[in-house]
């Protein structure tokens, strides 16, 4: 077992490409047409491919085309509007590190939809996502097997994303 | 990855989830990650709820609204659990009871009555019982069996039950397989039902149980359910806080081994007993639970042969023996071949076939 793997680092997980694409997903992507069309953009780009069953990590794969594409869009947005002013100063700030991805409101609404969740659920996820435990780890806390621990938090997401799905 | 319920929707936001808990369970071996692929090129649903799900994770990871530590998040779990193991202790501390107490005090005989059910089931434990009724299903066989008390079971494929009834209660056990119940009123006498580590108790509902290897699932069609464990059921009317209630389009599922349980609401118990009409109701399941399904009807299995296929989401009505008619419907799918062989229906990808 990798060490690396236990540890809560969300960097553990995402290199800078995702962390540009995962600034893109919850800060920029207000309309749900745009992830449709980001999703749709990836979908033709990973059908192109000759040998995909080549690939040694395929989220980091699939992460990397997502963010080329959203590097793409921001690229045609700056040439459509150069000639504005404002546009220089944030060619500027688009550069910059993202300092926080998760804006306050939206944790304040993650967190009230963690609420509504089976407590169970919301338990397990929290202890794996949060804190950091193992499935392991978040099973002997809970007093029942890693394939349960796996279920609640299974289902803890998907629950969040539909109840989510329309912030 | 694959999932022992089957006949259950499985939505999108739940697929990416199974994959984002295996992607995060330690990486993946070489067949999962193409099925993960071809997972994520069956549509741009798929790769749009993926990120989407992936982004929520980093905002849970980051949430600094959560504040909970870790002691304060277990105690808030609140996880029932119905212990298979403790049962044989618990029925022979209720026969302690018996024995030392109730002959003493004024107030045991009250306990007395509660225990009855106790005892009753303590002398079925000691194989004591009374004329019990065994009722048994073969592969693909299913059964009605209509009781004395106006109540009807239906057995499907594989099933054995025992019944037992008597003045004071009647008791179904659920040794193996899939039963619905469609329950008698009748106040005077509880119903319950006994299935691995489930224990249910009804005055007069339906209900389907199907005690798989690894867990046990009851869907309540009508009415309402009282899951209990072994410890609740013996002094269910003392606890009334304690035991679950499930009603009318919720499904219970318990793992046998742990005893945890989940509750939830599903869209509609319809699919879950759609097999007393020998249908099949597949929405969005994966390929290699297709198959499990259909294999518990037919001597002649569908085999999955190709690993890519496995995940491949099906949805469709089938006749539970029609084996001619599914197949043909799945060699009607893009990528997908049949072969007719002498072990059973053969399913692979083009790529198989040279």
């Amino acid at each position: 077992m990798d060490p690396a793997r236990k540890k809560p680092t969300v960097e553990a997980w995402f290199d800078e490409y995702h962390k540009r694409l995962l600034g893109f997903l919850t800060h920029d992507l207000n309309v749900e047409a745009e992830a449709d069309d980001l999703a749709q953009e990836v979908f033709l780009r990973l059908l192109r491919l000759d040998e995909p069953e080549a690939i040694n990590h395929p989220r980091a794969f699939l992460f990397r085309i997502a963010a080329n594409v959203v590097s793409d869009w921001r690229d045609r947005y700056r040439r459509l509007r150069i000639d504005s002013p404002e546009t220089f100063d944030q060619l500027a700030t688009d550069e910059t590190p993202m300092k926080t991805l998760v804006s306050r409101a939206r944790a304040k609404a993650v967190n009230e939809a963690l609420k509504a969740l089976p407590p169970a659920q919301s338990a397990a996820l929290v202890l794996r996502v949060k804190h950091g435990l193992t499935y392991k780890q978040v099973a002997e806390h809970l007093g029942v097997t890693e394939r349960m621990v796996k279920r609640y938090v299974v289902k803890g997401y998907a629950s969040l994303r539909e109840q989510l799905i329309e912030l | 990855m694959t999932r022992k319920v089957t006949q259950r929707t499985l939505p999108v936001s739940e697929q990416a989830a199974d994959w984002l808990v295996a992607l995060d369970d330690g990486g993946l071996d070489a067949a999962a990650k193409r099925e993960f692929l071809a997972w994520l090129k069956q549509s741009p649903d798929h790769i749009r709820e993926f990120l989407q799900l992936s982004a929520l994770h980093v905002e849970l990871a980051q949430n600094p609204e959560l504040t909970q530590t870790i002691d304060e998040l277990v105690a808030t779990a609140n996880i029932v659990k119905l212990d298979p193991a403790s049962k044989h202790n618990i029925y022979q501390s209720v026969n302690i009871k018996k024995s030392h107490r109730l002959w003493q005090t004024a107030a045991a005989i009250l306990l007395s009555v509660t225990l009855a059910g106790g005892y009753w089931l303590t002398q079925e434990v000691a194989s004591d019982i009374t004329d019990p009724s065994s009722y048994q299903t073969t592969l693909g066989e299913q059964r009605s069996i209509a009781l004395d008390d106006g109540s009807v079971i239906v057995l499907n494929t594989l099933s054995n039950v025992r019944v037992h009834y008597d003045e004071d209660g009647r008791r179904v056990q659920l040794l193996a397989g899939e039963v619905l119940f469609d329950v008698a009123k009748d106040p005077g006498r509880p119903f319950v039902v006994d299935a691995g580590a489930m224990r249910l108790e009804v005055l007069g509902t339906r209900f389907n149980v199907y005690r798989q290897e690894e867990e046990t699932v009851l869907t309540v069609v009508e009415g309402e359910v009282a899951v209990l464990n072994a410890e609740q059921a013996g002094v269910v009317t003392t606890l009334p806080e304690s035991p679950i209630k499930a009603t009318a389009g919720q499904q219970v599922v318990i793992e046998n081994a742990s005893g945890a349980v989940t509750q939830e609401l599903i869209p509609e118990a319809g699919p879950a007993i759609a097999w007393t009409k020998r249908k099949l109701v597949f929405n969005a399941v994966p390929l290699i639970e297709v198959a499990e399904e259909f294999n518990r009807y037919n001597r002649r299995p569908l085999r999955i042969d190709d690993s890519g296929l496995a995940n491949r989401p099906i949805t469709g009505i089938f006749n539970a023996h029609d084996a001619d008619l599914l197949a043909a419907f799945l060699a009607n799918q893009p990528g997908v071949v049949v072969e007719q062989r002498d072990d059973g229906i053969h399913v692979l990808g083009t790529s198989n076939v040279d």
